[in-house]
């Protein structure tokens, strides 16, 4: 299954800017198309979409989101097992182990660049022992 | 969803093209995935009596089944082929993060044919497979070569690439494939097979997915799992194992071992943290398994496993692991990174050369895992060196001026990097200790330790002889991974299959060596056991914490939705292993012909120490093992109603149905 872009697509080129696989392509101007093979189903494309083009795997069309209100994940250092799960599944690599030190240096998940999080919520849902949670930022932030 | 695939990658180096094959929904569920499709693809691919370094031969990189499901402990991936060391089955094992990179890629396995005829590497991003030169990285050790390859394929998502050091170019036959900047899948001499093939590394940069049938129950088992493991051990000093093994050594009675500490243990130090107890109780072989712990009285003072991790800079977990065994220091007065030693690195390098420095130990570690060579095999040859030297069957004129006597550091580091550089007194060596007895002569072969060709690892028989049995009748000899008496102990296989018998809580030392006692009962459910958890990708270290804390068999039900219960999983696990003996028997290998060496059985009994005065007929407890699992007792040869019952027609009979390209 892939996220598809239906003709309201104007070519303005901000998914596949986004696009961590590069699955989508077209022409500046042109209707843009989503590789089905290579999409990975993480949504960035159609949260960036201002022209609402941008379906999902179960064919429901998709809202665009400003970006300062993604979610991004918050991680319970508590809670971590340091397993790595969140890291590798990460699209983009937005994931990293930070130290923490008690009587030997234990790492823990964070996330390390928000700035290329996508908000496609892979982390959470990949962490065995839900440590990982989706957090929108509240509206005044 | 499911938990793999369905697809697995065939790469002919020898045409340059890529085939993908789907694999059927029941072959996964006979066969699971890991090594079991391994074994199931490559019985039907591989020709009889293909040479091992030859382009008929075929290199496989499998994934577990649960990898990337969100399951603990189950990121291991495996090399799997015809081994050049023994001419059996070849398998091997090993951690990081490239078990889920494969998956990450489309695969559940990628396996090569045929030889490239110039240095290749294989990279598969989402757009696809791609062969490119490896002329610039040919010669490069394996760490280094991981290195360039991060840089220019590294941003910030990092590749996950296994390549071979100088040892896998040279075709050494107890090379292997480096991980993660000096992991190894050591065993089976699959490196040399690697770069028969001139191919110096496997590069993966996919984003695909797997997810599992019911995620909701996998979390809950992943929660309830980590909770049962935590057994924190931190204000307990290593050295009081030492004293552990010590009265474990002297009781006239053993008791089942309980593996609930495990994951403490392992969290802590590291696989090192078993060492203390091992060399006090006699688990542990000296002077290539000739001597006792005494021959070397303060390697637990030396190598005490709270010095070795003292220049720890982080811990280092596989993928998906909680416990995190690993763990990367900064290397004495080099400033830089290594990986920790684990125990069979530190017994291979001390107590087998009688060698009580770390900083050494350490300095081999790094030197080998870059040249990736298995450090279990090259310790061993060493040792079978020292000790022929000792003997006087080899002199300073055939060593080139190297004085290998016992202990000797400077010599230990001149033939290691000779075995490296396949230069000097090395090259004999750097084919294990089996083809260095041939060359020397019949008179050394009590010297040279191996089950089939594999050096040993360091865990005794003559403590412990399920080790003796699993490494004389599993299909890939000459391991400590594949079963042994304590694992039956550990496992707690009896917590979940009803009918398998409780290890007894208390019993006379000397019935350990004979099959009764329901022994022989438990020794084949600890191989259908190793098999399942191979093909699942699970790690054999946080299987031994027990299954009554850490739940494959119920990951498993969740992450496929078969719901079978755990004696299912056996049988397809006894399954694979009877697959894996048929490619032996294929092959021509005669099973009787694969058992440890003499000297491992008692034979001569030692004089002293923890072991003195045991001596065991393996072959009474081989025997009972065929027969319990369905193979000829007398010659190990499974029989046809073993396969039958165990339905393995469809693999058997596929050998015409090979693969086009």
């Amino acid at each position: 299954m892939s996220y598809t872009i239906q003709n309201t697509c104007k070519g303005c080129t901000a998914c596949a800017k986004i696009c961590p696989v590069y699955a989508i392509s077209g022409e500046r101007n042109q209707v843009h198309s989503i590789n089905a093979d290579i999409c990975i189903e993480c949504g960035a494309c159609a949260k960036v979409c201002p022209y609402q083009a941008v379906f999902d795997a179960a064919g429901k069309l998709q809202q665009p989101l400003k970006r300062s209100l993604w979610p991004k994940p918050s991680v319970n250092a508590k809670k971590c097992v340091s397993c790595g799960l969140c890291l590798q599944d990460c699209p983009t690599g937005a994931m990293e182990f930070a130290a923490l030190t008690d009587h030997q240096v234990k790492l823990v998940a964070c996330l390390g660049d928000p700035k290329i999080c996508i908000a496609c919520s892979f982390c959470q849902t990949i962490c065995p022992v839900g440590a990982i949670t989706m957090m929108s930022p509240l509206p005044s932030s | 969803m499911k938990p793999y695939t369905g697809k697995v990658l065939w790469v002919d180096l020898t045409r340059e093209t890529f085939v993908e094959e789907r694999i059927p929904d029941d072959i996964y569920k006979k066969y699971l995935a890991g090594i079991g499709l391994g074994a199931a693809l490559l019985y039907r691919e591989i020709p009889a009596g293909a040479d091992p370094l030859g382009p008929e031969n075929i290199l496989g990189f499998v994934s577990g089944l649960l990898t990337g499901t969100g399951s603990l402990f189950s990121g291991r991936w495996m090399a799997v082929g015809k081994s050049p060391l023994t001419g059996t089955w070849g398998d091997s094992n090993c951690g990081g993060t490239f078990s889920y990179a494969i998956k990450q890629c489309g695969y559940d396995g990628i396996f090569f044919k045929g030889s490239s005829s110039k240095p290749v590497y294989l990279l598969i991003d989402d757009h696809g497979p791609n062969l490119r030169d490896a002329s610039h990285l040919w010669g490069k050790d394996a760490v280094e070569t991981e290195a360039i390859l991060q840089a220019e394929y590294g941003g910030k998502r990092k590749p996950a690439i296994a390549a071979i050091g100088q040892a896998g170019e040279k075709c050494s036959l107890i090379s292997g494939i480096v991980n993660d900047g000096g992991r190894l899948a050591a065993r089976s001499g699959l490196g040399a097979v690697m770069g028969s093939k001139k191919l110096k590394a496997v590069v993966l940069i996919g984003s695909k997915r797997v997810a599992a049938h019911n995620p909701v129950q996998m979390k809950l088992l992943s929660l309830r799992c980590t909770r049962d493991i935590n057994i924190p051990l931190k204000p307990i000093p290593s050295k009081i194992f030492s004293t552990f093994g010590w009265i474990l050594g002297k009781l006239p009675v053993g008791f089942k071992m309980p593996g609930f500490l495990m994951g403490g243990i392992l969290s802590k130090w590291g696989t090192i943290g078993t060492f203390p107890a091992s060399v006090a109780m006699g688990d542990t072989p000296f002077k290539n398994w000739a001597g006792v712990n005494q021959d070397l009285p303060n390697v637990n003072d030396q190598l005490d496993p709270d010095k070795v991790v003292a220049i720890q800079k982080r811990k280092y977990h596989c993928r998906g692991c909680p416990v995190g065994c690993g763990g990367i220091v900064e290397l004495p007065d080099k400033k830089q990174e290594s990986h920790k030693i684990e125990y069979e690195t530190a017994a291979s390098f001390s107590t087998m050369l009688l060698n009580d420095d770390l900083d050494l130990v350490y300095e081999l570690n790094e030197m080998l895992n870059r040249a990736g060579m298995d450090t279990i095999s090259a310790g061993g040859a060493v040792a079978f060196a020292m000790e022929c030297y000792e003997k006087g069957w080899i002199t300073k004129e055939d060593t080139g001026g190297i004085e290998l006597t016992w202990g000797n550091g400077t010599a230990i580091r001149q033939v290691v990097e000779q075995m490296i550089s396949r230069e000097g007194f090395g090259a004999l060596l750097a084919d294990g200790v089996k083809r260095a007895a041939d060359k020397l002569g019949a008179h050394t072969q009590d010297a040279a330790i191996h089950a089939g060709g594999q050096e040993m690892a360091y865990h005794d028989p003559r403590l412990d002889p399920g080790m003796g049995l699993h490494a004389s009748v599993d299909p890939t000899p000459g391991r400590h991974t594949t079963g042994a008496q304590l694992y039956y102990d550990m496992f707690k296989l009896w917590t979940r299959v009803p009918g398998l018998p409780q290890a007894p809580q208390f019993y006379k030392k000397e019935t350990r060596y004979l099959p009764g006692n329901g022994r022989t009962e438990s020794a084949v459910a600890v191989s259908e056991f190793t098999q399942f958890y191979n093909s699942i990708g699970a790690c054999y270290m946080g299987m031994l914490i027990g299954v009554d804390r850490v739940p494959v068999f119920e990951w498993t039900n969740a992450a496929t939705g078969w719901n079978l219960i755990p004696a299912e999983y056996l049988r397809i696990g006894r399954r694979i292993q009877t697959l894996r003996q048929m490619f032996n028997i294929r092959e021509g290998i005669d099973p009787r012909k694969i058992k440890v060496s003499k000297r491992l059985t008692g034979d001569p009994p030692q004089a002293s120490g923890p072991n003195r005065g045991v001596k065991y007929d393996i072959d009474v407890l081989i025997q009972a093992y065929w027969k319990e699992i369905g193979w000829d007792p007398d010659t190990g040869v499974p029989t046809q109603e073993t396969l039958d019952a165990l339905e393995m027609s469809d693999v058997l009979s596929h050998e015409s149905q090979r693969v086009s390209q």
